[in-house]
């Protein structure tokens, strides 16, 4: 994901456009999850604009509609990272 | 199987890395040494703030991670290469190692975390599926 993105972006605009993506994509319903699961949701200004099969895809996808580079990529289903007993001090 | 021994120190078994942009496939001279604990007890690979930062690493998707204690946190993720020198030496951020003592493993997904004082990375079992690790008496040995 580094590398991905053109420097041209501001590191706040495009951290504020990924938090408030990863928001909108929380919300959306477990219809959604179950019916798309394992896919890429490329997400503009908090909407799910395309759903892709691979993350290369999207983000291609994203670079093609989205000059300005402002937009995130969210796997739809992606499981928690569980951390273990020895990193309980990290959170 | 070319493999390492180490050993396991306050508990916590820890090796060198090396973490690098995605795909570059190849450890510079003088490629900062990360250390890693190694943890069963985790199902995924992750970063510190620190290396992201050093990195200049940007995220374009995020994921939870949750804590033993159940507290989950909202993180970035990234996408890095990942260096793990095979070799009875110890690794030290001055030493160098020839390419065919290193397993590589290219462009993976990890996690960001805030950072410990003991360890950079923490190697999950998303990476340690792919190799044999055995731990016996304080000591462990980790094979690819």
């Amino acid at each position: 994901m580094s590398m991905e993105v053109s420097m041209e972006v501001s590191k706040t605009d495009l951290q504020h456009e990924v938090d408030k993506n990863y928001e909108a994509f929380k919300a959306l319903g477990t219809d959604f999850r179950h019916g798309n699961f394992g896919k890429f949701a490329l997400m503009k200004n908090e909407k799910v604009v395309k759903l892709y099969s691979s993350r290369e895809d999207a983000v291609e996808a994203g670079h093609f509609l989205f000059k300005d580079g402002l937009f995130s990529v969210q796997m739809v289903g992606r499981p928690a990272a569980m951390l273990g007993f020895q990193t309980y001090a990290v959170l | 199987m070319p493999f390492f021994e180490g050993e396991v120190v306050n508990g916590q078994p820890i090796i060198a890395v090396a973490i690098t942009l995605p795909d570059t496939r190849e450890i510079k001279k003088n490629e900062d040494m990360f250390r890693a604990l190694v943890d069963t007890g985790s199902n995924a690979t992750l970063i510190s703030e620190g290396i992201v930062r050093k990195l200049n690493l940007t995220s374009i998707e995020k994921g939870d991670i949750v804590g033993v204690t159940g507290k989950k946190s909202a993180v970035p993720i990234h996408r890095v290469d990942l260096h793990i020198p095979i070799t009875e030496l110890r690794p030290t951020k001055t030493q160098v190692f020839a390419q065919e003592h290193w397993k590589h493993i290219v462009s993976i997904e990890v996690t960001e975390f805030p950072g410990s004082k003991n360890f950079d990375v923490l190697l999950g079992m998303d990476i340690l599926i792919h190799c044999h690790l055995t731990m016996f008496n304080g000591k462990f040995t980790i094979g690819f």
